[in-house]
């Protein structure tokens, strides 16, 4: 019983470490993309004729969105 | 009492020399005239133009928005355009820098993370990758083309300036980044602007908090700090931050480089009370000492100068030509 259980442990380890690899090397390129749409975000703000005040909102608009992109 | 007397003399006789000083250093107000460019009776539109230079009796404007180059004759007439949108060798992912040395343009396509080379023409003779996103560039020879980084919060120990050889190897990189405890702070406070003049020097100017311009060499090192006038209009505003409001002041919009002289498109309070450019051109010696204020009928944010004719960009991103008056 107890060998049984080790085994199936075991395959749910190796199992797992099989899922996880190609899920995190996604989360990799998701997470690439979201500081991609970041930097063009703030290139935008940043090259606009924006006011400074505005050009900060907008920056905050950047960063907000960053972070739900990271997120979801 | 004769001490006296003459004591008194001396004072009236120096605070007199200081007032004809004064008067004598007092700027100049220029105004502007603007010219049929074109011979079209609307303004040129571009979409998010993000850099304009004259070089050549030719006006280069660097059209980020439709990934493109635009070439305007001194008459101006679009002589041709350079590029599309994509990752080709004549292509751009959002170009915003852009200088001109020795018959060869120099674009910083920067989401391609690239500096592209064309002929004057047009045709692509190549290029080398960064490993920031390049903003500006100036080439103050083949082998010193200096580009500028907008740092990212993200990574420690950017630098605000960058110098490739032509093989696009890395000489040195120069300027520290402004410190900030806020990312937004950080970002404004490292915006920096570039020129270059025909001498070989390089000149950069922080769009907020400092009231000089480096002159720096082909090497990285700084030959000057010019103070800017002690009269120069630098603007402060509130800006509406997480942690709060922080006081900025905003030194300068745009600025070009003509003949000794610096122009530096001046800030000032829109109806709103938020800073934007100003109708005013500050125009300083190589001392930083004003030397004349140039009015304009409407801000302009973008700024190339030609001896006596002004070629800017306004808030709508149309294009105006003026030539200045009483020169």
């Amino acid at each position: 019983m107890k060998k049984a259980l080790a085994l199936t442990l075991s395959v749910l380890f190796i199992l797992s470490i099989f899922l996880l690899i190609p899920t995190s090397s996604k989360a990799a390129t998701k997470a690439d993309i979201c500081w991609d749409d970041w930097a063009r975000c703030r290139t935008r703000a940043l090259e606009s004729d924006l006011g400074v005040v505005r050009t900060t909102l907008a920056l905050t608009v950047c960063d907000v969105a960053l972070a739900r992109c990271l997120m979801f | 009492m004769s001490n006296i007397t003459v004591a008194a003399r001396t004072i009236i006789l120096i605070l007199l020399a200081s007032i004809i000083n004064l008067k004598a250093d007092e700027p100049i107000i220029l105004r502007v005239k603007e010219i049929n460019w074109g011979n079209s009776s609307d303004n040129l539109f571009f979409y998010r133009p993000s850099t304009m230079l004259f070089a050549q009796e030719e006006l280069y404007i660097v059209e980020s928005g439709e990934n493109k180059i635009r070439i305007y004759g001194s008459d101006g007439q679009l002589k041709r355009s350079i590029g599309r949108k994509g990752s080709g060798p004549e292509e751009f992912d959002t170009p915003i820098g852009l200088d001109f040395y020795e018959d060869q343009i120099y674009v910083s396509d920067s989401f391609n993370n690239m500096i592209k080379i064309f002929d004057k023409y047009g045709k692509y003779l190549g290029g080398f990758k960064t490993n920031f996103t390049p903003v500006q560039v100036a080439v103050l020879n083949k082998e010193k083309i200096l580009v500028t980084n907008r740092p990212s919060p993200r990574f420690s120990s950017e630098k605000l300036v960058y110098c490739f050889n032509s093989n696009g190897k890395l000489q040195w990189k120069a300027l520290d980044t402004c410190p900030a405890s806020d990312h937004i702070v950080y970002t404004l406070l490292n915006e920096i602007i570039l020129k270059k003049d025909p001498s070989g020097y390089c000149y950069l100017i922080w769009k907020y908090q400092n009231n000089y311009i480096i002159k720096m060499d082909g090497n990285g090192q700084i030959i000057e700090k010019i103070m800017l006038d002690f009269r120069y209009p630098s603007k402060s505003v509130d800006l509406p931050l997480k942690s709060g409001r922080q006081k900025i002041t905003c030194v300068c919009w745009s600025f070009a480089r003509d003949k000794e002289n610096f122009y530096l498109i001046a800030p000032d309070y829109d109806q709103d009370g938020d800073l934007r450019p100003g109708k005013e051109i500050i125009k300083l010696n190589e001392k930083g000492q004003i030397t004349a204020i140039i009015k304009l009928p409407l801000a302009l944010r973008l700024l190339t100068v030609n001896g006596k004719f002004l070629y800017g960009i306004d808030s709508e991103d149309k294009l105006h030509a003026f030539q200045l008056e009483g020169t």
